[in-house]
């Protein structure tokens, strides 16, 4: 079972989720369907957007970027690891990818700024 | 031996002066008009770092101090020279007067003694009764029965003093040497003339030794000397108010004075501020400036008797100093140690030390130059320099104007609460005794002082330091080649300037400001100008890199410069001109002339290209956004070291500067950009400790409390708040402790952190400077204009959008607002076409 507070409105319900016998994702302590769904997505597979800075060589501002779509959590910490070792060169436009496929996770880091 | 290996190793001078503090930096002046080489020997980084620093700025009359003391006698010479004194440094000096309030019979019968011993002084003075204490100062306390008036004492800026002081100092040959802590003190084998040890091995030679080191001076005598002193650190804690507390009292208004001191005083500025304090504690650590929860506490409430309806909301900040005081003396010990010869003494200087700091000097000088039997220099080799530098926000606009011509630096500004320019705190650095420090560049040109408390412009002061001074890319100060980029008025603005009147001006290129010129322009105005202070549109977005922008305005979710971008660009599109590099100084309300022809309204704006420069609107947009509230207004005790920043500071340092301030975190308030930074400051590897909310509940969004403290395990105590900030330099670690349901701490619940990092997110202020000034009526709830729906302030033909008007959270609805503002100036603007 997991505890979890929902996220889509500042009620925040706080959800328990679990596996009932027949393998299906059940959710109580929600006021609205969309505590459900975000109940059952946690549960089976919680997902973040990163958002971070890389290095751009020559100047001391760095590039913000983020991931397109979100990324399993437990891939966060690779997906750091990943820009801290990116240096990009200027022009960079928004959009532009960054890393792709960043960590294996099939997601590309693109630049949220355009600098240069 | 032992002596000619010193005298080589050793630099030599004439005299050497142990303390820069402001009597030390007197003594160097008045000794630098005298044939001699002077050195002095700061322990601090700075000049003023002691008691000069931290005090009440008060120019005492001298009717409290004892007849025929030393106190007495250099506070009432002081007094007399220091109006001179202040005019030959350019140093700000008002002589506003003082008043002592008496609140009972026996209170009344003690201003009868101060009259006496005030005759005895020669101090001029008054008693008041109740009736004219009032007429004076309407806001007295009516408890108050009657007052002593003395219309000599007067105000000053202690540490603009000290500097001017040192400065002239240097102009005339003193040298100064910083970071010189001296921990021995030996006469020379032959007997003539000192030794002096630094602690980190520098040595000095000198004939003759003046020890004027504040509240380490007893040290140092104790050194040389048989005839011991002992000083006692007793500290004052003290609140500082808001310039919107200008004019209050126009006296300095003094309570009873006790054994202790003389108590509570609230007192104008000459910074137009009003100072509150000081508390009277006989502290064990001579180096303790921590303020503390009862000091403040005392402070209020020794505050109110003379001021009943003291605005705790209008707080800046808090500080301590410590009074350096002699307990076997209890005077001014001041001369030649008996059994030292050529060692000076200027022990126990505490209060009048600042009002008497002239009349020591030029005493202290006559004296040392008698022994040493030097004579005086030729009147015109004295140079009467003070590396003057012009302040922007005292000048007239035709001055400015061309100084602004001459110096675009000047048209810069770098703290937007004070208003000070770029130029102003070049030339504080470049000084012969120039800004090292942060601290050296707040003191010296009032950059970070004001309300928001350096909230904004620390991190452009550091980008300045470091390229003025060259310092290594270290931790802190890193940037050395990014010169801050001037873009100033652009080509589009002049063609535009050319039309004369504008319809709609928008003051902010922030999302609000972009939101409404955009709106403003689709509705029909024509001309749509922008004015942003920033070097780029998109105001505090340009800073938040995280996600969760647009999901109700666009359905997705993208990042703060993302959003941005959208407006910037359909800005672009519909050839709306966005001045960056420009602040808007004033907004003159529209009215009507003598022949009753309605006159526009007039926007004064400054930029480092354009100088100062006049705008005509039909209608303007107010979205100058809003700022933190910084560790001042939230009276949080313990010692001001570095490392405590406000959060929005932080994400600007570590977001776009590429600065990481500390590795160990803890964050006070749960304002969201101090959430959001939590996970920040966890991607960029620090470790966030905790997260401590006063309330009962988080005031961020239930979105950040999950997924930037519950994903990354970070603690967010509720209904905790930081009892105190360790740490004399940096900070070392914080104390938490639990509130009662009146969110007063608990004792025995404190808890203990080592950091090296305070964060502070505790709310947001519309930023309504100009909106004040304007004229346009402020709602108290919201801290904003009051607007109708169509965002109409009370002053015809001025709109205001976004969090100038309340604090939003979230940038969807500050746009969806702002367009509202912005076609409602449309809709006035071609009203006023029509009529």
């Amino acid at each position: 079972m997991m505890r979890m507070i929902c996220i889509n409105c500042p009620r925040g319900c706080e959800l328990e989720v679990d596996r009932n016998e027949e393998g299906e994702i059940v959710v109580k302590g929600h006021s609205c369907a969309r505590g459900i769904a975000y109940g059952k997505a946690e549960f089976e597979n919680p997902t973040r957007m990163v958002t971070g800075l890389v290095r751009v060589a020559g100047m001391r501002r760095p590039l913000p970027v983020k991931t397109k779509t979100a990324v399993p959590i437990g891939k966060i910490n690779d997906v750091l690891s990943a820009l801290s070792q990116t240096t990009m060169q200027l022009p960079v436009r928004i959009g532009d990818v960054i890393i792709p496929d960043v960590a294996g996770t099939g997601v590309d880091v693109v630049a949220t700024a355009n600098q240069g | 031996m032992e002596t000619m290996r010193g005298v080589q190793r050793a630099a030599a001078s004439d005299v050497l002066v142990v303390g820069a503090g402001v009597v030390g930096c007197f003594i160097a002046r008045e000794l630098s008009r005298w044939n001699l080489n002077v050195r002095v020997l700061e322990a601090g980084s700075d000049v003023a770092e002691g008691a000069s620093k931290a005090n009440s700025a008060i120019v005492h009359a001298g009717f409290d101090a004892k007849p025929g003391t030393n106190k007495a006698k250099f506070n009432v010479l002081g007094n007399r020279i220091f109006e001179d004194v202040c005019r030959e440094l350019r140093a700000p000096f008002v002589r506003n007067g003082s008043l002592v309030l008496a609140f009972n019979d026996e209170e009344k019968a003690a201003l009868g003694d101060l009259v006496q011993k005030a005759a005895k002084n020669g101090v001029p003075v008054e008693i008041l009764g109740q009736e004219e204490l009032r007429r004076r100062e309407p806001n007295v306390s009516p408890e108050a029965v009657a007052a002593l008036w003395a219309p000599t004492g007067g105000i000053c800026c202690p540490y603009e003093l000290t500097f001017r002081a040192a400065e002239n100092a240097a102009a005339n040959g003193v040298e100064f040497a910083f970071d010189a802590k001296v921990t021995d003190i030996r006469r020379a084998d032959d007997g003539n003339g000192w030794f002096v040890t630094c602690a980190d091995g520098r040595e000095f030679a000198a004939k003759a030794v003046v020890n004027v080191a504040g509240i380490h001076s007893d040290e140092l005598n104790n050194l040389v000397s048989a005839t011991k002193y002992n000083i006692e650190a007793r500290r004052g804690e003290y609140l500082m108010l808001d310039k919107d507390e200008d004019g209050t009292f126009s006296a300095t208004m003094f309570q009873v004075p006790s054994k202790m001191g003389k108590g509570i005083l609230v007192s104008p500025t000459v910074d137009g501020t009003v100072i509150v304090g000081p508390t009277a504690e006989d502290i064990p650590d001579k180096e303790d400036k921590a303020t503390t929860y009862a000091g403040l506490e005392k402070v209020k409430a020794g505050a109110r008797r003379t001021y009943p309806a003291l605005p705790l909301n209008k707080v800046i900040t808090e500080f301590s100093g410590l009074r350096a005081h002699e307990t076997t003396v209890g005077d001014f010990i001041l001369g030649e140690a008996p059994d030292a010869p050529m060692f000076f003494n200027a022990v126990g200087v505490e209060s009048p030390g600042l009002t008497s700091a002239p009349a020591i000097g030029r005493w202290m000088a006559e004296k040392v130059t008698a022994r040493l039997g030097v004579s005086r220099k030729n009147p015109n080799q004295i140079s009467k320099d003070v590396s003057w530098w012009p302040k922007t926000r005292e000048m007239r606009p035709d001055e400015l104007g061309e100084l602004v011509a001459r110096d675009p630096a000047y048209g810069r500004v770098i703290c937007r609460c004070e208003g000070v320019t770029e130029g102003e705190i070049r030339a504080a650095i470049r000084a012969r005794v120039g800004a090292r420090t942060l601290d050296g560049v707040k003191r010296r040109t009032r950059g970070g002082m004001g309300r928001c408390q350096g909230g904004f412009c620390t991190p452009r002061v550091i980008e300045i330091l470091a390229q003025e001074l060259g310092l290594p890319p270290d931790a802190f100060l890193v940037s050395r080649k990014t010169a801050p980029k001037a873009l100033g008025a652009s080509s589009k603005y002049d063609a535009l300037n050319a039309c004369g009147v504008l319809d709609v001006l928008v003051i902010g290129a922030g999302p609000a400001g972009l939101a409404a010129a955009i709106a403003a322009k689709e509705a029909g105005a024509a001309n749509v100008l922008v004015l942003e202070r920033d070097d780029a549109p998109g105001g505090i977005l340009q800073q938040c890199i995280h996600n969760g922008f647009g999901l109700h305005r666009f359905k997705e979710e993208l990042t703060g410069p993302e959003y941005a971008y959208r407006f910037i660009e359909r800005a672009e599109e519909l050839d709306i001109p966005l001045v960056c590099g420009t602040m808007v100084l004033d907004v003159q309300p529209m009215r009507a002339d003598s022949t009753s022809c309605k006159l526009p309204i007039h926007v004064t704006a400054m930029s480092p290209k354009g100088g100062l420069r006049v705008y005509k609107a039909k209608s303007v947009v107010l979205a100058m956004g809003c700022r933190e509230r910084p560790r001042g207004a939230l009276m949080t005790p313990g010692t001001r070291p570095a490392g405590v920043y406000t959060a929005g500071t932080v994400q600007r340092l570590v977001n776009m500067d590429g600065i990481m301030p500390g590795r160990r975190v803890v964050i006070l308030g749960s304002g969201d950009i101090g959430l959001i930074m939590a996970r920040r400051l966890t991607f960029s590897g620090a470790k966030v400790l905790a997260c401590v909310e006063i309330m009962k509940k988080s005031s961020g969004l239930m979105r950040n409390v999950v997924q930037c403290l519950n994903d990354y395990n970070i603690p967010l105590l509720l209904s905790h708040t930081v009892t105190d900030v360790e740490g004399r330099d940096h900070v070392t670690g914080v104390k938490v402790s639990k509130v009662d349901d009146d969110l007063k701490p608990i004792p025995g619940t404190e808890m203990h952190f080592d950091c090296d990092t305070l964060l502070l997110s505790c709310g947001l202020i519309p930023e309504n400077e100009l909106t004040r000034k304007a004229g346009a009526e402020i709602d108290p709830a919201t801290r904003g204009p009051k607007v109708t729906p169509e965002m109409a302030t009370t002053l015809p033909g001025v709109f205001a959008a976004g969090n100038v008007v309340r604090v939003y959270d979230l940038v969807d609805w500050v746009s969806r607002d702002a367009e509202i503002a912005g076609r409602s100036a449309a809709a006035y603007a071609l009203s006023e076409d029509a009529r």
